[in-house]
């Protein structure tokens, strides 16, 4: 299992800083959550662990820097999930999880046996294996984020680097996404970095928590420390309450009365 | 263990037995047709003779084989290099671009062609007196200028080096080129003839030399487009995607322009703009089979090639004597095939 530090991690576009001195570390095995308002720099951050950012102070995948590892390495030890990811018109969902071969492929190779049994291995641990020869995008949204995790199984990474990766799913399709996810990362040993909207979700699955507001790291620590009521209402809107069902928080937004009349 | 299930895209054997027929029969058929009429079995007679320890008596007055080999033949064989060179130029510019609109004339390979064909022609020296023609040479030249422009337009813009940029700044490139060589044209309005003769390409001149003058660039290109067609597949889930695979999409796409454009830029110098092709037969090859570049580099480039061998049969023959520029025909032609291949297929088979 493997651990991911950010050392005063910053990132500027070139106009203003959008993620300021981030120092964090996901440690190996756990789920963490990055959360905060929208903008807050929640993307650009994850962005950082693969490099895809030019970012200042360092970022380190056990104990080595990112940015000083050859694009293959990176790739065979972090796996990413962008926020909209493209699903090519036509592409089949086996070529789709192919492409997490990648790394391991030489510059003009093409694939190997090895390489296409790990595609099955890895389609089948999404019970993607009827799905084989679809087009993915003609996929649903719950079917293509199982699409991307396969990816991710057959690119065989220790990090697994998830951006928004359930936002655009409805309730139930993101629960299983998510269930999905944590039960990949305890039988493949995998370490999770992720942003995530649903602060209820994160409550429920991640083991640490990072809010971000406005490019800083505002608290860490254990859900039930971190997602209190006075931190969110003063990070997001002061009609949060946080409730409590089985003892497990639930983070809602309330209408304020005038709005109601 | 995965006996009998699907797997996913592969380049089948039998498409590309297929496509190998079709490029041969249209080889055969090339250098059949024309004011001379010979038979497929004097021309597959002829071609096998010339094979190592074959000896065949194939009926041939020497008339007839010269007929073959060194006026039909030669002029075969570049439009086989120059459609396989296109249809391969094509596919690779769509693939790095990730947009189905691009051809080989994307970034200014064309216009660029244009302009030096357009400057050649009207203050260049009197062609007799050189070693070397000064068309093909300026065309070429040219061609790899526009691009150049255009990569360096595209990459030196601050906000971001994306594959749009990169395409604005062929645009841009290519309407500023285009204009000059309007302007030019419009002034040596006496040139205007064969400036267009030019444009709408042609075959016409081709002897083997022009087979051994560009050969060796499409040689080089084509082998580079195939070696990166699985990276291709790569590019295809955008840039961020790919670059967390451990590739380097700039890089890739850099490579992959350079090498299409060596081979456009050769293939322009001694056929003209011959327009559509670079995107028809991709599209046809993608239509009908896979949207997987390891299926239609490879066959992009053997159909590209067939279909600009059967399109020059009807340039050369359509209004002979005379000759009807090959560009207008891969149009005329062209269009209505491609619209038909449209409607029939489903999209994407997989």
């Amino acid at each position: 299992m493997s651990t991911v530090q950010f050392d005063t991690v910053s990132v500027d576009y070139g106009s203003g800083p959008v993620v300021l001195d981030v120092s964090l570390e996901a440690v190996a095995g756990e789920w963490l959550a990055i959360v905060g308002p929208n903008g807050a720099g929640k993307s650009s951050l994850l962005r950082t662990v693969v490099a895809a950012v030019d970012f200042t102070g360092s970022v380190l995948v056990d104990d080595r820097s990112t940015t000083t590892m050859s694009d293959k390495e990176r790739a065979k030890l972090v796996a990413y999930v962008s926020q909209r990811p493209v699903y090519p018109q036509g592409m089949a969902v086996f070529d789709y999880v192919l492409l997490g071969r990648t790394p391991y492929m030489g510059t003009l190779a093409s694939e190997s046996a090895d390489d296409i049994s790990l595609v099955w291995e890895a389609l089948s641990a999404l019970r993607l294996e009827s799905f084989a020869g679809r087009d993915v995008a003609t996929l649903s949204g719950g079917e293509t984020q199982r699409v991307s995790l396969a990816r991710i199984i057959a690119q065989h990474a220790r990090i697994l680097v998830l951006d928004e990766a359930t936002a655009s799913l409805d309730v139930s399709a993101q629960h299983e996404v998510l269930e999905t996810i944590d039960t990949l990362r305890v039988s493949h040993d995998m370490t999770v970095v992720s942003a995530i909207h649903d602060l209820t979700a994160a409550a429920q699955f991640c083991d640490s928590v990072a809010i971000m507001e406005q490019g800083r790291l505002r608290s860490h620590g254990p859900p039930v420390e971190v997602l209190t009521e006075a931190v969110l209402q003063d990070v997001f809107d002061p009609s949060i309450r946080v409730l409590e069902v089985d003892g497990d928080p639930v983070i809602v937004s309330l209408r304020s009365e005038e709005a109601h009349q | 263990m995965n006996a009998g299930r699907p797997v996913g895209t592969r380049l089948h054997w039998w498409w590309v037995f297929g496509a190998a027929v079709v490029l041969v029969a249209a080889i055969i058929a090339g250098v059949m047709i024309g004011a001379v009429r010979l038979s497929p079995s004097q021309v597959v007679g002829s071609m096998l003779d010339r094979l190592p320890f074959v000896d065949l008596d194939t009926g041939l007055t020497v008339r007839q084989e010269a007929i073959v080999w060194q006026i039909r033949m030669p002029r075969v064989i570049l439009a086989v290099v120059v459609g396989s060179m296109l249809s391969a130029a094509g596919a690779a510019y769509q693939g790095v671009f990730r947009n189905p609109l691009a051809d080989p004339y994307l970034l200014g390979a064309g216009a660029g062609a244009g302009l030096g064909a357009t400057l050649a022609i009207a203050y260049g020296p009197n062609t007799g007196d050189w070693l070397v023609d000064p068309i093909p040479l300026a065309a070429f030249a040219g061609a790899l200028i526009g691009v150049s422009f255009a990569y360096l337009l595209g990459y030196t813009v601050r906000s971001g080096r994306t594959s749009v940029t990169l395409i604005l700044a062929g645009v841009a490139v290519a309407a500023f080129l285009t204009a000059l060589q309007t302007f030019i044209q419009q002034r040596e309005s006496e040139t205007l003839r064969e400036v267009y003769g030019w444009i709408l390409g042609s075959l016409n001149t081709a002897g083997w030399a022009e087979v051994r003058l560009v050969a060796p660039y499409v040689a080089v290109s084509l082998a580079v487009v195939f070696g990166g067609r699985r990276l291709l597949d790569v590019l295809s889930v955008g840039d961020t995607d790919a670059s967390t695979l451990g590739v380097r999409p700039g890089r890739i796409r850099l490579v992959i322009v350079v090498f299409a454009t060596l081979g456009t830029a050769a293939v322009v110098a001694v056929s003209g703009l011959i327009g559509f092709v670079g995107i028809i037969i991709p599209h046809t090859v993608r239509l009908l089979t896979s949207a997987s570049y390891r299926v239609i580099v490879p066959l992009s480039i053997l159909l590209g090639g067939a279909f600009l061998v059967l399109a020059d049969i009807i340039a050369r023959t359509a209004v002979a004597p005379a000759e009807i520029p090959i560009g207008v025909i891969t149009a005329i032609f062209g269009a209505p095939f491609f619209a038909i291949i449209l409607r029939t297929s489903k999209g994407v088979v997989s």
